[in-house]
């Protein structure tokens, strides 16, 4: 029986770096992404980019991620048989792609919640529908959409450790080996999810606040 | 010169008619109001003059444009035309996340394509002519409902439109804060831009309007000089609707 050394932490502490990783990576693509979907789907002159992008929204929310992952990766091998695939690369590119399709419907759903008065005051004044959704209604919708936003990136946090599936050595893939290898898997299993939460934690408090704060907001609007 | 022809105008929403054959040529410089009971078709009116609303039949000219039903809402076209034509609303519709003074300055920077000091230079003249020179940096929801609706006119004005189209700008507003905004409207007047407004002041349309057109059930029944319109209406429409707005 192993005990847990400076070894073991040191892999440990890679596989957080490899979550953090995707973690961000993940989240800024599939931010640019989302707000492309977002726009796409509230757009009701252009039927063909709605529907497109609705149908994408549905699609991915209607599958488990773990198995998207590995459709990921295993279609990916399959296509490219020859090349070994870095596991990171596909895995980052599943994970934007899931994370837009999430992030767009949030989007959506903030710009049509910004009332239609909005716009025609900006269109009043001589704006394009670019520059309106530019200067008056994404700023508007991204207010409105913080703290859902922030609800997904805490979710989103917690599904990079689906990565299991295809041994990419995040700290769950990490901590489950030197789990085994140590025979402790309470003490550092515990340890990997103590490091969850604490990353979770703040975010959470932080949308709780936020979510208040929009409250009030909106109250003394109207 | 007239800036404003409208030929006939049918509008209708789904089966409902509500514009039936509206004909109306504004001059350049007139302060025209339009007065008339609810849903009888002034606020559609004005804002197919705007192309908010697009017509079924007949047609408008609107600063030598014409406007059709083809044309998309945000065309470059429309979009010329709308930054010589201001428009002011009943519910005021500021951007809530803006100060007053971004909201006015943000039409010139953005359309006028004007540097920030510019715009923020003609943005502040603007609200002192609405008499707010001392609220630029207040957010809508810090400001009473006739200081909301005199920022609104403020942001139009900084646009130094030609026409200025007004929607019931006082309908939403208590009735001591509807004075400001009344002698905001009549310093607009003064400045020789076109107007024209929707509105149930009776007073100020006596006072301050060159003409008064009578809406009734998506027509016009009445068009000619205030005093006498109000005084002597010739359809029994006109006089029961003045006679209790009195």
């Amino acid at each position: 029986m192993n005990s847990i050394g400076i070894n073991e932490l040191r892999y440990m502490l890679q596989g957080l770096s490899m979550t953090l990783r995707l973690w961000v990576v993940s989240f800024f693509f599939g931010m640019i992404m989302g707000i492309i979907l977002g726009i796409a789907k509230s757009n009701h002159k252009i039927k063909v980019f709605r529907w497109i992008a609705a149908a994408y929204i549905d699609m991915i929310r209607g599958i488990p991620l773990i198995v998207f992952i590995l459709v990921g990766y295993f279609g990916a091998n399959y296509l490219g048989s020859d090349i070994d695939l870095p596991r990171f690369g596909v895995a980052s590119a599943v994970l934007s792609l899931y994370s837009a399709a999430y992030l767009g419907e949030i989007f959506r759903s903030g710009i049509e919640s910004v009332h239609k008065n909005q716009w025609e005051a900006a269109s009043a004044l001589g704006f394009s529908y670019v520059q309106s959704l530019r200067y008056v209604i994404i700023p508007q919708a991204i207010r409105i959409t913080i703290p859902s936003t922030i609800g997904f990136l805490i979710g989103l946090l917690k599904g990079t450790s689906m990565v299991i599936v295809i041994s990419l050595t995040d700290l769950t893939t990490a901590s489950r080996r030197i789990a085994e290898h140590t025979r402790m898997p309470f003490l550092v299993l515990g340890l990997a999810a103590m490091v969850y939460f604490v990353l979770n934690y703040p975010l959470t408090k932080l949308g709780e606040k936020l979510e208040e704060k929009y409250k009030i907001k909106k109250g003394s609007l109207t | 010169m007239i800036i404003v022809k409208l030929k006939d105008v049918h509008k209708y929403f789904g089966s409902l008619h509500v514009l039936k054959g509206i004909s109306l040529s504004v001059n350049e410089k007139e302060s025209v109001v339009i007065m008339g009971p609810s849903g009888s078709g002034k606020s559609t009116m004005l804002r197919c003059i705007n192309h908010l609303e697009t017509i079924n039949s007949g047609s408008i000219e609107v600063d030598g444009e014409l406007l059709t039903s083809e044309i998309t809402q945000h065309s470059a076209s429309i979009r010329k035309l709308r930054e010589r034509i201001g428009f002011v609303f009943q519910g005021f519709n500021l951007f809530p996340n803006l100060t007053a003074l971004e909201n006015v300055s943000i039409g010139l920077k953005v359309v006028k394509k004007m540097d920030k000091q510019q715009a923020e230079e003609i943005a502040m003249n603007s609200l002192e002519q609405v008499g707010l020179k001392d609220k630029p940096s207040s957010y809508p929801d810090q400001l009473s409902g006739g200081q909301q609706q005199r920022v609104a006119i403020a942001r139009s004005l900084a646009m130094q439109p030609r026409l200025m189209l007004l929607d019931e700008i006082t309908s939403a507003l208590d009735p001591e804060l509807i004075k400001g905004v009344l002698e905001t409207l009549e310093r607009v007047n003064e400045l020789g831009i076109t107007t024209i407004i929707v509105t149930h002041e009776m007073n100020f349309a006596e006072k301050s309007a060159d003409r008064i057109c009578f809406f009734y059930n998506g027509k016009i029944l009445e068009d000619g000089n205030p005093k006498e319109i109000i005084e002597h209406p010739k359809s029994i429409e006109a006089k029961n609707f003045f006679h209790a707005l009195k």
